[in-house]
């Protein structure tokens, strides 16, 4: 396997404040990896780097062997890099199709929808997501869960071959966070790497093979779950420092 | 002694999201409790339905043996709980004096006034320092000390107290708590939550665990010291 996305003493400063620093890590293809950390821990900002939506101060991005650095977020998705938000953005008056669609347009999309048709395409993706019911309806009157997974269906629409997803599972009830485990699982198998950022981490911990920790904004662990969760400045980052957890 | 603060079967939502899920939970009079849980655990929204911030879906919240949920806060401030909020939500362009005189408001003794005063002044003299300066320029922990002063100076019965160590320097931290400690010893009953697990169990005589809503563990600060499950709660395995 291929190292996809490899990540070079990146440091983003925001101000006085550095939330992102000398931060450095890699990706391989295929590969289904965590990133976990403390509120504030620069988790986002992380992903706002990867994603071109923030620029770093320094350090560097390849992906697939492009530098990426600095690109805009529009390039990078043509290259291959999608993601979702914490706080869910849709177009509140497209139906769900019509949503997805959009995304079904983008360059590395139009492949596949030049093949089957733009609107076969954003029904199969509305279909893998469970909301192909809904598809006529638009997204304001859904439910927080199905929001989610809509969210995960524009990603997927521009055929990313690594998906970056930030807190998946943030609000939502203990069904539905099930339900986007599942579809989250069944895009890894579909072989798209998978890069997922949570604080509430239940779910992750049990989900992914490999997780890397973070805390005020520096690297602290590259490992399995079971590791991470007992590294003992893991547990200082989330519990505190004192005797007794570690 | 007696309960000051009785919380039976309270319930919560954020439209569908469930945030509390039956809380019972009793404070007695001089204690220093602590909620602590990771991120999202619903921390902060038991905070804000007890001081009125939020109304709970269910459930019933008892002062003094008097029935207080449903009441709009600045009633509930009026019977001696006062709220010092996360992220501490100073006035920021007032001066650290008016700050305080704005957390005295429902105090209609001058003299109780001066007394809460010097007290403040006398727990944290840096404020008393820099009195006349804008609360906007003040760093992390001095504004962290100041919504502290705040809260504390309508003289309430109870303090609810959200994070007060959030973003703070460990040296820093240490300072606060030592405050929050004083204060207690002056007698006001106070709730305390903090992320911070093992900062809270320094200085909380009873803890309970919050999780996803539930409360699922308490005990002393002693008995819960060594179990694993804090570990796994906040880890997740």
């Amino acid at each position: 396997m291929g190292i996809i996305l490899e990540v070079k003493n990146l440091t983003k400063k925001f101000g006085g404040l550095t939330a992102v620093n000398d931060f450095s890590f890699e990706i391989k293809r295929g590969e289904f990896i965590g990133l976990i950390g403390p509120n504030g821990a620069g988790k986002t900002t992380i992903f706002n780097l990867i994603s071109g939506f923030e620029k770093p101060s320094s350090g560097s991005i390849r992906f697939d062997g492009i530098d990426i650095t600095g690109l805009r977020p529009y390039k990078i998705v043509n290259l291959g890099i999608a993601r979702t938000f914490q706080l869910v953005r849709s177009f509140k008056f497209l139906s769900l199709l019509e949503n997805v669609e959009v995304s079904c347009l983008s360059k590395r999309g139009k492949e596949v929808s030049k093949k089957i048709g733009t609107e076969e395409y954003a029904s199969s993706i509305l279909t893998a997501i469970g909301l192909v019911d809904k598809a006529t309806i638009p997204p304001i009157v859904l439910p927080h869960g199905d929001l989610r997974k809509l969210q995960i269906g524009k990603a997927i629409g521009t055929n990313p071959e690594l998906l970056l997803l930030d807190e998946p599972f943030s609000g939502l009830s203990f069904e539905e966070q099930l339900g986007i485990t599942d579809l989250i699982k069944k895009l890894h198998e579909d072989g798209v790497t998978i890069f997922i950022t949570g604080h509430v981490l239940r779910e992750l911990m049990t989900l992914v093979p490999r997780v890397i920790a973070m805390h005020q904004g520096k690297f602290i662990a590259d490992s399995s779950p079971q590791e991470v969760a007992n590294n003992k400045i893991v547990l200082e980052a989330y519990l505190g420092k004192g005797e007794g957890f570690a | 002694m007696k309960d000051l603060l009785e919380l039976k079967k309270i319930y919560h939502y954020y439209g569908k999201a469930r945030a509390l899920e039956e809380i019972n939970l009793k404070i007695e009079e001089n204690a220093l409790d602590a909620v602590i849980g990771p991120n999202g655990a619903g921390k902060s929204t038991l905070l804000r339905v007890i001081s009125g911030l939020e109304e709970p879906d269910r459930g019933k919240i008892d002062f003094y043996g008097e029935r207080i949920d449903g009441m709009k806060a600045h009633k509930i401030a009026k019977k001696g709980i006062s709220h010092c909020p996360e992220r501490r939500r100073l006035f920021y362009d007032l001066n650290v004096e008016d700050n305080i005189k704005m957390g005295a408001y429902t105090l209609k003794n001058r003299e109780k006034y001066k007394e809460m005063k010097d007290f403040v002044y006398e727990v944290f003299p840096r404020l008393k320092e820099r009195r006349k300066q804008r609360a906007g320029t003040l760093s992390g922990g001095e504004q962290q000390m100041l919504a502290l002063a705040r809260s504390i100076m309508s003289n309430p019965k109870l303090l609810l107290l959200d994070e007060p160590s959030l973003g703070l320097a460990p040296k820093v931290k240490k300072k606060i708590f030592d405050a929050i400690e004083k204060i207690k010893q002056e007698g006001t009953t106070t709730l305390l939550v903090e992320q911070d697990a093992s900062l809270a169990m320094e200085v909380a005589e009873n803890i309970h665990l919050l999780e996803e809503g539930k409360i699922v563990m308490r005990g002393t600060a002693e008995e819960l010291k060594n179990e694993p499950r804090i570990k796994e709660i906040y880890l997740g395995i």
